[in-house]
């Protein structure tokens, strides 16, 4: 008995602060970030809470709580968001980090990711967007058949519910690896809120500071596939000679560096697909896939060079050739000096090969 | 009984490897690290090679012992208690670094002495027990952790962001002749065979080990394991930015299916058994070493027997390793715990040459 | 032998009521025959001593036939004579001479049915109260000549009649040593329970039990073959089989007799009702209060709604609902079997909707809740049950203080114990122990 008294005494002197209770602390969804009015406060940050229930049921139980406030840093602006809740905020189960594009076209670099890399709660794998016209008005959708706030942009991201093409996955760590990369330069998707949900189809490009370019829906789906390798999508071939679609099942291309030629470098990138056709004008005849699969084949080639090539004006690198120039030259940092003059002046050189494996249900 | 050498041994390659090694290894990434890697195990392999030998000629017998019959009291006692205190001092290095960790990620808003006091309770209590005890709780642990942990590594391995393409550029720094520094940390993880120095009382049957030589090859596994898995997640010059950089890593690893999603949770609290092993081991060998110092003190093999001078060692060091670790800031841990490592290398090494000599010499006797 | 005095044999048992002397007259001399009739069996005592005292023509024909039957002692101490008739034997006073007759009750304890340790298609039958009944049982099922039984007493007052068993090519001398040195040295004055005299042979505040109780002949004879010790006490329906380490409290009887394909996936079962049941409720509030963030958002918010009812800690409705599971426990070991329904009953309607309803507790502590009382009876030996049911206080203690860290600092600590103990000089909990496996 006494053993015992002893141990629970010395278990007091140790108890920690850490002890509250779920339903005393507020569960922070998603958070948005804004660029404000104000000067000296830059930062709008809003927070979307979740209010508990204890049944799930889709459409009702993501109601929400939208709290937002300018401050000159996220502590400060999260220190007083505290004073307007009842709970204590709780970021550990943060899945959304939403920015203004506003913020984004001026600067969105590490200091502004620096809080959320340091609070230990906060995910890694936290997923990153752009907000357009504002984060908070991203925030304050409330989808109907949403089961919990802001679940339905976490299910769209994770690829666990929609696999939509136009839709780009971009995480926290890997955004703040790419803003330090040499080679590598980060992205980020954008979300334009509709009236009732969420249009997620373009892509914000970044060079290591701030928004270069947005990409249109088409190009988006083309630096998906590019960057991340899915395997969802579809082909459109529409040329006055033929007019069909392809379901892609398997995709994946190489490329290797041509620099024989030493004025004049070359990337010769090799795509394969195989596919099946989805829809179609004309009837698939067994003498005629070939010159199917060409004109598919030469209208591929023909878009990802588009994007390449924008990308490359651009003077930016998403998908990461610099970093694979580096990997496959074995010169150290002399590499990255000898790629930042060879990428503009580089010469693309795409060669899709399509393997059609079937027309569908139908001839 | 020669499986349980492996244990010890894995254990703080794993406790080294994935606690100090990234930290300090990531900073001169571009300046030798790689093959310091390579060096560090092979060195260590050697030293292991020989340490091992010597030892089992001694029958069942703990370096104590062994001291005591062939030096005079003046040598024995101070490389005693020395050992004794190296030993002492790395299980509380590890101890210290979790609590940092703990405090920050599993116990939010709690003062780090908190869950050090935890800790070092926790660790003196497994180092009170038998040797034999020791020895079969660590394999007991180790086999119901590694597959997890296995399984998390083998998560981050073929996750879909873990980018080869920034391992690969990694590789042109391999050539760079390392500084002391960051080869004596590589061949700090290695160095989980000195334990044998008080395990060998349990080896009693014990004639060789077979497949030592999977030792250096093991620590190479896991040193390039715990060097490369972060840079080809947290990218090159990014991995630079945190400070527990296994941590960081496995929070940027998700399980779709898993029960707990957080790859970091599972990797947090499988470390935290983990860490508390290997201080359990480290402070059971230095009080061992400690109180062998003690005139007519028995060996604590199996049954119970007083523990009372062990007992007063883990609470001086455990009293100490609180102080430390409540006065240390974060920054000063990695630079202490480099420092450490500089200097535990060649103590390493001089225990390594006098158990070989003092073998040498008995075989002539 | 002129006046027969029993006072003079028998001080203490002189006037006991059923206490039966006879006079029996041959040719002029007298023979007395004592015995205590609820002990004894009169058609036996008519059977062989009468009979054949009436078919002998004079008393030294009668004594060489007494010499014959079975259950004769020749007494030599006149000291021990109330003993001896106690223990059910019928005293014959001889001139010059004093001899004792086994003629006990024959026992009234059957072998019952297997209640404890149940397994569905296997011996059924479990040992009686009776010890020679137990060990015609044992010898039944173990034919060898190698097995050894030594009968010993135990208890200063009770005198319990206890028997080592053990297979002398099998058995570890050192355990049989260490296990004799432990039963010379009880000095309890009434042992009635294998309980109890597990107890007794083993560290009295071990937490885990160090030495085995069961029921069933099957297991003691397989442990027997397995080089155990087997010790049986009269009066009880139990035998202690040491040494025992950790698995075997783990295993029934089925793992042997299924194939490997149902047995394994059902031990593994085992152990994982055994984790649950000794740390959920601690993970509970641990997960609850500390670290929400290893749970899906989804669950995090199903917990906190049906939290926000309970006004109090969560630690507050864990001791709430486990008191009631042990409550509900021991009340129904102690009902009497015709009103044991009600406890089930009653405890559904508590462990039910009715809790939460009342806002006492969570819906997700309910399930917790009964998770940790259906796991706890998928451990097969009762003592080790006992024992995971205590543990799992220290653990909720621990999350209470100390979140996650401190359940997994707590399940450290009692591994580490568990391997620290030893039965018999037996490592308890030890990893490949390797045993042999030619009995499956």
């Amino acid at each position: 008995m006494k053993h015992v008294l002893v141990w629970l005494s010395v278990l007091y002197l140790l108890t920690g602060c850490g002890f509250k209770d779920i339903d005393k602390r507020y569960l922070v969804m998603a958070i948005g970030v804004d660029k404000s009015e104000i000067k000296e406060k830059p930062y709008h940050v809003s927070l979307k809470l979740a209010i508990p229930t204890s049944q799930i049921q889709p459409g009702q139980s993501n109601t929400f709580h939208l709290i937002s406030d300018d401050a000159s840093t996220m502590t400060e602006a999260v220190r007083h968001l505290k004073s307007k809740v009842d709970k204590e905020l709780d970021f550990s189960q943060t899945k959304m980090i939403v920015f203004g594009k506003k913020l984004g076209e001026e600067r969105l670099d590490k200091v502004t990711i620096d809080w959320f890399l340091r609070r230990p709660e906060i995910q890694g794998i936290a997923f990153m967007a752009l907000g357009y016209p504002s984060a908070e008005q991203v925030l304050n959708v409330r989808p109907k058949s949403e089961r919990l706030p802001a679940d339905s942009l976490i299910m769209s991201f994770d690829q666990e519910g929609t696999e939509s093409s136009y839709i780009v996955t971009e995480f926290l760590f890997d955004f703040h690896r790419r803003l330090s990369e040499k080679g590598l330069d980060p992205y980020l998707p954008i979300i334009r809120p509709l009236k009732d949900t969420y249009l997620i189809d373009q892509v914000a490009i970044f060079d290591k500071e701030k928004i270069k370019a947005i990409l249109n829906p088409e190009e988006t789906r083309i630096f998906n596939e590019l960057s991340k390798k899915i395997r969802n999508f579809d082909i459109e071939t529409k040329t006055d000679k033929a007019q069909f679609a392809l379901n892609v099942s398997s995709f994946g291309y190489s490329y290797d560096f041509d620099e024989r030629n030493d004025s004049a470098p070359k990337l010769t990138m090799n795509v394969r697909i195989r596919g099946i056709s989805e829809e179609s004008k004309q009837s698939f005849y067994h003498s005629q896939w070939n010159r199917y699969k060409e004109e598919a084949e030469t209208e591929t080639a023909k878009r990802y060079l588009h994007v390449l090539r924008k990308l490359q004006s651009l003077k930016v690198d998403p998908i990461g050739f610099g970093l694979r120039y580096r990997a496959t030259h074995y010169h150290g940092d002399k590499d990255w000096e000898k790629w930042k003059d060879i990428y503009p002046r580089l010469d693309w050189n795409i060669k899709v090969n399509i393997d059609l494996i079937g027309s569908g249900g139908v001839k | 009984m020669s499986r349980y050498f492996f244990y010890f041994v894995t254990l703080s390659m794993l406790i080294n490897a994935i606690l100090f090694v990234p930290r300090i290894l990531m900073d001169e990434r571009y300046d030798g690290a790689i093959l310091s890697m390579i060096l560090g195990p092979i060195i260590g392999g050697i030293f292991m090679y020989i340490f091992t030998s010597s030892m089992l000629k001694f029958r069942g017998q703990g370096l104590p012992e062994i001291l005591k019959q062939s030096l005079p009291k003046t040598i024995s006692i101070p490389l005693l208690l020395l050992l004794g205190s190296v030993s002492f001092i790395s299980g509380a290095l590890v101890l210290i670094n979790y609590s940092f960790i703990v405090s920050r990620y599993l116990i939010p808003k709690t003062p780090i002495y908190i869950p050090l006091i935890l800790f070092v309770m926790v660790a003196s209590f497994g180092a009170l027990q038998s040797t034999k005890t020791v020895l079969y709780s660590t394999e007991l642990i180790l086999v119901l952790s590694l597959p997890l942990l296995l399984f998390s590594i083998f998560k981050a391995y073929t996750n879909q962001n873990m980018n080869f393409d920034e391992v690969r550029a990694m590789i042109d720094y391999t050539w760079i002749l390392p500084s002391w520094k960051s080869l004596s940390v590589s061949t700090y993880a290695v160095t989980g065979y000195i334990s044998l120095a008080i395990f060998n009382r349990a080896f009693t049957g014990v004639q060789t080990i077979q497949h030592r030589w999977a030792v250096p090859c093991l620590g190479f596994c896991i040193l390039l394991t715990a060097f490369f898995v972060p840079i080809g997640i947290l990218g090159t010059d990014g991995v630079n930015d945190y400070i527990f950089t296994w941590v960081a890593t496995a929070d940027a690893v998700r399980m779709k299916y898993a029960f707990i999603e957080r790859v970091v949770y599972i990797f947090l609290l499988i470390y935290l058994g983990i860490s508390y092993l290997f201080a359990m081991t480290t402070w059971h060998v230095g009080s061992e070493m400690i109180s062998g110092c003690l005139p007519g003190h028995h060996a604590n093999t199996s049954a119970v027997n007083s523990v009372l001078p062990n007992a007063i060692c883990c609470a001086v060091f455990g009293i100490g390793t609180v102080i430390v670790g409540n006065w240390l800031g974060e920054d000063d841990l990695f630079t202490v715990s480099s420092y450490w490592m500089m200097i535990r290398s060649p103590i390493d090494i001089v225990i390594v040459l006098s158990v070989f000599m003092l073998s040498k010499w008995r075989k002539t006797l | 032998m002129q006046d027969f005095n029993l006072k003079n044999y028998i001080q203490g048992l002189a006037h006991a009521g059923d206490l039966v002397t006879r006079k029996l007259n041959l040719n002029e001399e007298t023979a007395h025959l004592v015995y205590l009739s609820t002990m004894c069996d009169s058609a036996k005592i008519h059977r062989t001593i009468v009979h054949s005292f009436i078919e002998s023509h004079n008393l030294s024909a009668f004594k060489a036939v007494l010499k014959t039957m079975p259950g004769y002692v020749h007494i030599q101490d006149n000291d021990r004579l109330a003993d001896k008739l106690i223990q059910g034997y019928a005293l014959l006073f001889l001139p010059h001479e004093t001899c004792a007759i086994e003629v006990k009750n024959p026992p009234t304890s059957k072998p019952q049915e297997a209640t404890i340790e149940y397994v569905l298609q296997g011996p059924q039958i479990a040992f009686s109260e009776d010890i020679a009944t137990n060990i015609q049982m044992i010898r039944t099922r173990y034919p060898l000549q190698d097995l050894q039984v030594a009968y010993m007493k135990i208890g200063t007052v009770s005198q319990t009649q206890l028997a080592m068993i053990y297979d002398k090519s099998k058995v570890d001398d050192d355990v049989l040593l260490r296990l004799e040195n432990k039963l010379m040295q009880i000095d309890a004055e009434v042992v009635q329970a294998s309980n109890q005299v597990q107890m007794l042979i083993t560290k009295r505040f071990n937490l885990l039990p160090t030495a085995m109780v069961s029921e069933r002949p099957d297991r003691v004879v397989f442990n027997l073959s397995k080089g155990k010790v087997v010790l049986i006490l009269n009066g009880t329906p139990f035998a202690i089989i040491v040494p025992a380490v950790f698995y075997d409290f783990m295993a029934s009887m089925d793992d042997i007799y299924d194939i490997p394909w149902f047995a394994r996936p059902l031990m593994i079962l085992r152990y994982i009702g055994a984790f649950l049941t000794t740390s959920l409720p601690a993970l509970y509030v641990a997960t609850v209060s500390y670290n929400p963030e290893i749970f899906r958002a989804q669950l995090a918010i199903e917990i906190a709604g049906s939290r926000a009812a309970v006004p109090y800690p969560s630690f507050y409705e864990v001791f709430f609902m486990l008191f009631l599971i042990e409550a509900l426990t021991e009340a129904s070991i102690r009902l009497p079997k015709y009103i044991g329904s009600m406890a089930t009953t009653v405890g559904g309607l508590i462990l039910g909707q009715a809790a939460q309803m009342a806002g006492l507790v969570s819906s997700i502590m309910i399930i917790v809740a009964s998770v940790v009382a259906i796991s706890n009876f998928m451990i097969p030996i009762n003592t080790m049950n006992f024992a995971l049911r205590v543990i799992k206080f220290p653990l909720v203690v621990m999350a209470i203080f100390f979140g996650l860290t401190g359940v997994l600092t707590g399940l450290f600590c009692f591994l580490i114990y568990a391997v620290s103990l030893r039965s018999f000089g037996r490592p308890y909990l030890k990893l490949f122990i390797g045993e042999a496996k030619k009995s499956r």
